[in-house]
């Protein structure tokens, strides 16, 4: 069953948004999957938020409404078919928006809440303030699940550094960050800046967050005031500048709802001084400084105190970092779980010791079948031909054949590939490339929080709800499962799914979305990674330390017979040539490579042509550069045999099975010089060269030609390290432990 | 004022705080703060309410629930007859959904005591009398 939630309007950086997100990903963890669907959604969310319209509730799913004011989605959910619930964050205070224009809609909003109480069969707060309000509302069965923050997400180095050196002075320093509704009394924060300004005058007060537009007269009092800085609304980046820049966090708020703002505050190591109501006291839990009444002049003394005291600040540093850990994501895992299950919903049944003879395994791939070129589908599918007759093995994938697309080109449902099962899901959404690389050119180097970076992840693809679904409901007919690419969200959001019970073969090599927190469950959750080389798991080691227990395994290369001349008959090619097979665009490094070739062109009269084959989504023409399109496995091994060397230009390898197989045949490799890998195999096999510009390029290739005898030699010496029956042995004891533990 | 912290010595710093104030003069008046928790509403009785506020599609918005100032040129024009038409329509809006939901709480009622009075006749059925009976009136006590 899944558990579907609903958000009335889905922005990120919201607090319905942000919830959403992190109990989408806690239910992961607690084998459930569910869509997030919004009433309305900020462009740029699409990918991530599926429309209310869209939502479709199968019997035994459970809808969870994130309740604001302003929602149309309480009468939504009342006619919902499936068992209901309510996540509650707090509503805005009645008192302090009597007389305003939403006076109105504070008070619908309550009304509803009431109004739901006795359709639901499980409530949830997210703090025991926001559940006490849940209780007097009517509601029977309370939970109080609270957020969670990741404390890596506000390190210093996370904050924007534009921002940082803007705000860094040696004065005191007082902040607040959060959205500046009536709630968070902006006259308060103003009265206890007046008072620390007459202790020290160069005090300054940051204000970071959306001013409510009917609070223009307190705005326009604090921009008169000095020292106080209103920065608005600031991107994650700028908020960790604000809290690392602050000496104290001053919370004036009165029903804060989930203590959010507290825990970022003690992640980015900042003392935090706060008016003991609403969430306040249970999130410090004695950590920090309450206080309960709203002396201004004597809390100006105790914050210059907090601020300028370095034994009273490490103290207090000390516990709030004590605090946090209690307060980590598992607290927030335990408490839904427990919530969950008092109201009928456990985790999903596991394994039962299996009769059979074979383990059932489930292999999770983005593309799956004969044609569908691409380095781990390619992986998946030998893994799938190998482990065949030991494994009794289901693929799981989509009805994509195009990975730029992931257009549904095949039909759905369970058909037969080479005798092995193949069951695929449909994808939701085709992948837009214009928006993603938009989006990925505004994201990538930058410090984000967890909704930024699933929106990332969800606009890349391919998203396959029935995956998800499947995965969920049935993962328990499976004994265990290879799940392949840590990159594509089939992949990520499986994995938590049935995490102990996965391999993972990330295929991961060093990229931009490497540094997402949001992956770092996938490295962590599975029983076992299985690498391809030492340099991903040195990578692996340095990105995510805590991940799962890692293998090198590799993958084996075995070479068919193999006839050089036919490939330069059969493509008129008379002398040396450089051979490429692969995808032929941008990001495979072909630009550097051409430029290479080109220089290698003026430098040397007879230099050898250079061949590409593979599917090009760019223009290649040019002086002796020769493209041959998709050619046949057998044509790309004789080709591979025939060349002068393979080169492989991409900057990003996790293997490089075209080095390897050019290996095999006795052939050297020029690989990109920012490639760990690349330069790993050709510093292990002394079969090659690297290159880094167009000079290297030349270099590289004149040397292959004096000493190509030498390297050939040393190519297959390395190759036979490469045969699958040591692969095949590392994935069948790896899922045989698995299956037995 | 009380402080609250593990990690501080509260009467300490409390005191030494004081302390500063009197060198500096300065008497501290604390903030009076409302702390009465947020009313609770009955659904149904505030859906009629609202219901009745704004029946009447003449009768103006109040000013304190009118957007923010438009633009010079668009406020020429709703001068000149928009205001009224958007008084209207924003009153009707309203309207509609408070009858939307008002529809919605009503019938979602009615589903629930409708499932509770499938529930009992199925126990009546199965000749389950017990169902039946609850809530039990008090006995009287006999007398005599």
């Amino acid at each position: 069953m899944a558990v579907h939630q609903l958000v009335p309007h889905f922005r990120l950086g919201d607090a319905t948004a942000q919830a959403a997100v992190q109990f989408r990903a806690l239910l992961r963890r607690l084998g459930h999957w569910g869509g997030l669907y919004g009433a309305s959604r900020v462009p740029g969310t699409e990918a991530l938020v599926q429309p209310l319209q869209a939502l479709r509730v199968q019997p035994g799913d459970w809808v969870l409404l994130h309740h604001a004011i302003g929602s149309s989605l309480p009468s939504r959910l009342l006619h919902t078919q499936g068992r209901r619930g309510v996540v509650f964050h707090g509503l805005p205070s009645l008192r302090l928006h009597r007389g305003t224009p939403a006076e109105r809609s504070v008070l619908a909003g309550r009304a509803q809440l009431s109004g739901m109480a006795a359709h639901v069969s499980v409530a949830i707060g997210l703090s025991e303030f926001a559940s006490s309000e849940l209780s007097r509302s009517g509601y029977g069965e309370v939970h109080t699940v609270p957020l969670f923050v990741e404390a890596e997400r506000f390190a210093e180095e996370r904050a924007d550094p534009a921002l940082r050196a803007r705000l860094d002075s040696g004065a005191l320093t007082l902040v607040s960050v959060g959205p500046m509704t009536r709630e968070a009394h902006l006259e308060d924060l103003l009265a206890l800046h007046r008072e620390v300004l007459r202790i020290r005058p160069d005090a300054r007060l940051v204000i970071a967050g959306a001013v409510d537009p009917t609070l223009g007269a307190l705005e326009s009092e604090a921009a008169r005031t000095p020292g106080v800085t209103m920065l608005g609304e600031v991107s994650h980046g700028e908020r960790v500048a604000v809290y690392r820049s602050g000496s104290v966090l001053v919370s004036m708020r009165e029903q804060d709802g989930s203590g959010v703002g507290l825990l970022e505050a003690m992640a980015s190591e900042v003392p935090v001084l706060a008016y003991a109501a609403g969430a306040v006291t249970a999130t410090l839990g004695g950590a920090g400084v309450a206080f309960d009444e709203k002396r201004f002049a004597l809390l100006a003394e105790v914050a210059m105190r907090l601020g300028t005291d370095p034994r009273l600040r490490g103290r207090v540093l000390s516990g709030q970092r004590r605090r946090l850990q209690v307060l980590g994501p598992g607290r927030s895992e335990e408490r839904l779980s427990a919530a969950l299950e008092s109201a009928g919903l456990g985790r999903p049944p596991r394994p039962r010791r299996p009769a059979r003879r074979k383990p059932r395994v489930g292999i999770v791939v983005q593309r799956y079948g004969p044609g569908i070129t691409g380095g781990a589908e390619a992986l998946a599918g030998q893994v799938v031909a190998r482990l065949r007759p030991h494994w009794d093995i289901q693929v799981l994938t989509s009805c994509a054949t195009d990975h730029l697309t992931w257009a549904n080109a095949l039909p759905a449902g369970e058909s037969r590939v080479d005798g092995v099962s193949v069951l695929r899901f449909t994808n939701l959404r085709p992948r837009p490339m214009r928006e993603l690389n938009a989006r990925s050119r505004r994201v990538f180097g930058q410090s984000l929080d967890l909704g930024e970076e699933e929106a990332w992840m969800a606009l890349q693809g391919p998203i396959l709800p029935g995956l998800w679904r499947h995965l969920s409901e049935r993962g328990g007919e499976y004994d265990g499962f290879v799940a392949f690419t840590y990159l594509f969200v089939s992949t990520a959001w499986s994995v938590p799914l049935v995490g102990d019970r996965t391999l993972l073969v990330p295929t991961a090599h060093d990229e931009e979305p490497l540094r997402f927190d949001a992956y770092a469950e996938v490295f962590e959750r599975p029983r076992a990674l299985l690498l391809l080389t030492p340099e991903e798991l040195e990578l692996i080691d340095r990105r995510f330390p805590r991940h799962a227990r890692a293998r090198v395994v590799g993958v084996g290369v075995e070479p068919p017979a193999v006839e050089p001349g036919r490939f330069r008959t059969r493509f008129e090619l008379p002398g040396d040539y450089l051979l490429y097979v692969g995808r032929v665009e941008r990001g495979k490094g072909i630009p550097g490579l051409l430029e290479g070739y080109r220089r290698l062109r003026a430098a040397l009269p007879d230099a050898p042509t250079l061949v590409l084959a593979g599917d090009a989504s760019m223009d290649v023409r040019a002086e002796g550069v020769r493209m041959l399109g998709r050619v046949s496995e057998q044509d790309k091994w004789d080709g591979l045999a025939g060349a002068l060397a393979a080169v492989v230009p991409s900057p990003r390898e996790s293997l490089s099975l075209l080095a390897l197989e050019a290996f095999a045949v006795g052939t050297p490799m020029l690989g990109n010089a920012v490639s760990d890998v690349l330069r790993g195999h050709v510093e292990r096999s002394r079969a090659g060269g690297t290159f880094q510009d167009a000079a290297s390029f030349v270099e590289a290739v004149a040397r292959v030609r004096r000493e190509r005898a030498a390297m050939a030699r040393a190519a297959r010496r390395y190759a036979s390290r490469y045969r699958w029956e040591r692969v095949v042995d590392a994935y069948r004891e790896e899922m045989d432990a698995m299956v037995r533990r | 004022m009380k402080l609250l912290g593990r990690d501080i010595d509260a009467g300490a710093l409390l005191r030494a705080a004081r302390e500063r104030l009197e060198a500096r003069g300065i008497r501290d008046e604390a903030l009076p703060v409302e702390a009465e928790p947020e009313p609770v509403l009955e659904p149904l009785s505030f859906l009629v309410r609202a219901l009745e506020e704004d029946e009447d599609p003449t009768v103006p918005i109040p000013a304190t629930e009118r957007g923010a100032p438009a633009s010079l040129v668009r406020r020429v024009f709703r001068l000149a007859c928009q205001s009224l038409i958007d008084e209207v329509l924003e009153r009707q809006r309203r309207f509609n959904a408070r009858v939307r939901e008002a529809d919605a709480q009503l019938s979602a009622e009615v589903i629930q005591l409708r499932a509770r009075l499938e529930a009992l006749e199925a126990a009546q059925r199965n000749g389950d009398r017990a169902a039946l009976l609850a809530p039990r009136k008090p006995r009287r006590k006999r007398r005599g």
